[in-house]
């Protein structure tokens, strides 16, 4: 068992030779940490919501007072934000939130997005699904509006469409995977 | 009006006082205002409206006051100059930093050896200059039997070695051996067969040729300077320079590492070298005679320069500990009051450098003032030994014993020897 304690001694020295570093390890990490403290403090403070937000809210300039807010402007609230909270990047989304749509049946309609603004059309606002000159069932609300610079997809809820189905059926809903057959029995 | 105050103090506290405790604070107090100025505004403010209104007598007040405070504090904490020493020197660090600096000491001990081995192989290997100018006056006599110019490559061979040595005179470097050797070869087959007395030349006597003769004239006037080159300054000179360097690297290992002794720290060690000085020159016994035989010095040029050598010590250590609790402090302040990152910045830049200018500082000023301990203990030994009322030694032997003697019945308190005692 010479070697291990040859070994040992080795490992013993290399260690001793790297206390060497121990001071200079301690400057840095006390010079990192109070570099950190003071950025902490004189970080710009987050802009404070102006009025109360609701979830899916675009915000717009008069939203928000205090504080550095180029990057909000423009983004969407993940969720309801109260009047003089902080909003910080991770309460907004780039794209707005998909509504609850659970239990409903909707259709995705995609338009041209000048054609969409001309025609203001907006979440809630009750829609007609037209097929080239004829209406396709009954009018439905607005789920969700997404566009990009051209185009803009359009979700609306056509759960009343179709009376065939009932929403609160869809609630016991469940999924199978094609070709297999629903069993009824389930 | 400062300079007026500053006169007061000293005539209160004396000037060593004021050198070594209270400039080192004052500097202090002074950094920290400025910085403090940078960093915050109030105090940035405080000191426009104070610096306009300086002349004012409520002002001058407040000045004295401050610099009683600041003249309080430095002699409150002056006490504190020998342990941060300590500290320096090694002592009471946390053993794996002490561990660890003892390794690195080692190695630089380890190497110092090495190299100064080294010195004195290459010494011993050089060849006598005796013996040298012995070979090389013997091969003239062979070349200037020959009367002529025999082997002119045998020439050109020596020129080119001696060349390379002459040019390594002149930037005062050392000269290899192996180098040097092979010179002395060159030259020694150069001058055995070509004659190196331009007069002693003779002419061929079937050539109708005059101007080979004038060739061969120039070869052995070539060769006649390289010889008086080898002779009077690069024989003498590779012997000259080895010596020296061999010398110098002695000087520097006695006074930067003891006999037996190894401290953690460069200083330490410095320290360690003076002990071991006096204890293997004349077995005094330094840490516990040196503060007495500062006692009796009698020489006023000699306690004027330990005293103004200790000054320049004990003002470096004061800097360097303040130093080190400014940028303690400021860490501190920075990281739980501080509003700007620029300030942080430069202390992180200067810092160091700054502790690094102050240890070295220490060290070169410790090595002054040992070196002038060592004069004074060569020079004043015997005043302690007479105000101790001892017999003063007659050989170094019996100095050595005396010295020994001394310390076991002051140091150690054993009685059991009966101490001659010599009165004047």
């Amino acid at each position: 068992m010479t070697w291990l304690r040859r070994f040992h001694r080795t490992v013993l020295l290399l260690l001793v030779a790297l206390f060497r570093g121990v001071p200079y390890v301690c400057f840095v990490l006390a010079v990192l940490a109070a570099g950190y403290f003071v950025q902490q403090r004189t970080a710009e403070p987050p802009p404070v919501a102006a009025r109360d937000l609701h979830p899916n809210h675009p915000i717009v300039a008069g939203d928000l007072q205090t504080g550095s807010m180029e990057n909000l402007v423009g983004k969407y609230t993940k969720y309801a934000i109260a009047a003089g909270k902080p909003v910080v990047a991770a309460d907004v989304s780039d794209r707005p939130l998909l509504p609850d749509i659970a239990h409903k049946l909707f259709a995705s309609v995609s338009m041209r997005a000048d054609l969409v603004s001309s025609l203001s059309l907006g979440v809630g606002m009750p829609v007609q699904i037209c097929t080239q000159t004829q209406k396709y069932g009954l009018p439905g609300p607005i789920l969700a509006v997404n566009c990009d610079r051209r185009f803009c997809t359009i979700i609306v809820d056509v759960t009343q469409t179709s009376p065939d189905v009932r929403a609160d059926e869809l609630k016991k809903a469940w999924l199978v995977r094609h070709p297999f057959f629903c069993v009824t029995d389930r | 009006m400062f300079g007026q105050i500053l006169d007061k103090v000293d005539s209160w506290l004396g000037r060593s006082f004021l050198l070594v405790r209270f400039f080192p604070w004052l500097l202090f107090f002074a950094a920290n205002l400025i910085f403090a100025s940078f960093e915050f505004e109030p105090v940035r403010k405080y000191l426009l409206d104070y610096y306009e209104s300086a002349g004012s007598a409520s002002k001058v007040v407040d000045t004295v006051l401050a610099i009683g405070a600041i003249a309080v504090v430095a002699f409150t904490v002056s006490p504190a100059i020998r342990a941060i020493t300590k500290l320096i020197e090694g002592e009471n660090l946390w053993w794996p930093i002490r561990a660890s600096m003892l390794l690195n000491q080692r190695l630089r001990y380890d190497s110092f050896i090495s190299e100064r081995q080294e010195l004195l192989n290459a010494r011993a290997r050089l060849p006598a200059t005796g013996e040298i100018k012995k070979r090389l006056w013997e091969a003239s006599l062979l070349g200037e039997a020959l009367e002529k110019i025999t082997d002119a490559r045998a020439i050109d061979e020596a020129e080119k070695q001696i060349k390379s040595i002459k040019m390594l005179r002149l930037m005062n470097m050392r000269v290899p051996v192996k180098e040097f050797r092979s010179a002395v070869i060159s030259l020694e087959r150069a001058l055995s067969r070509n004659c190196a007395h331009p007069g002693r030349l003779r002419g061929n006597s079937d050539s109708r040729n005059p101007r080979v003769e004038m060739a061969d004239i120039a070869q052995s006037e070539r060769l006649s300077g390289l010889y008086s080159d080898m002779m009077d300054k690069l024989a003498p000179y590779v012997q000259d320079i080895a010596q020296s360097r061999e010398l110098r690297m002695f000087k520097k290992h006695e006074s930067e590492f003891a006999k037996a002794e190894l401290a953690p720290t460069r200083f330490g060690n410095h320290v360690a070298a003076l002990r071991s000085y006096c204890d293997t020159r004349y077995g005094f016994d330094f840490d516990f005679f040196w503060p007495r035989l500062r006692l009796v010095i009698a020489d006023d040029t000699i306690k004027s320069s330990l005293d103004a050598a200790k000054t320049q010590v004990d003002y470096s250590v004061l800097c360097l500990a303040l130093t080190l609790l400014f940028i303690l402090n400021w860490l501190l302040i920075l990281a739980f009051a501080g509003e700007e990152l620029h300030l942080l910045f430069v202390l992180a830049a200067l810092g160091p450098p700054a502790v690094l200018f102050w240890l070295w500082m220490v060290r070169e000023s410790y090595s002054d003032y040992s070196n002038l301990v060592r004069s004074a203990i060569d020079i004043c030994r015997f005043d302690l030994l007479k105000a101790l009322r001892r017999p003063l030694p007659k050989s170094t032997e019996e100095e050595i014993e005396t010295w020994h003697q001394t310390a076991r019945l002051l140091l150690f308190d054993e009685h059991h020897e009966n101490a001659t005692l010599e009165h004047p």
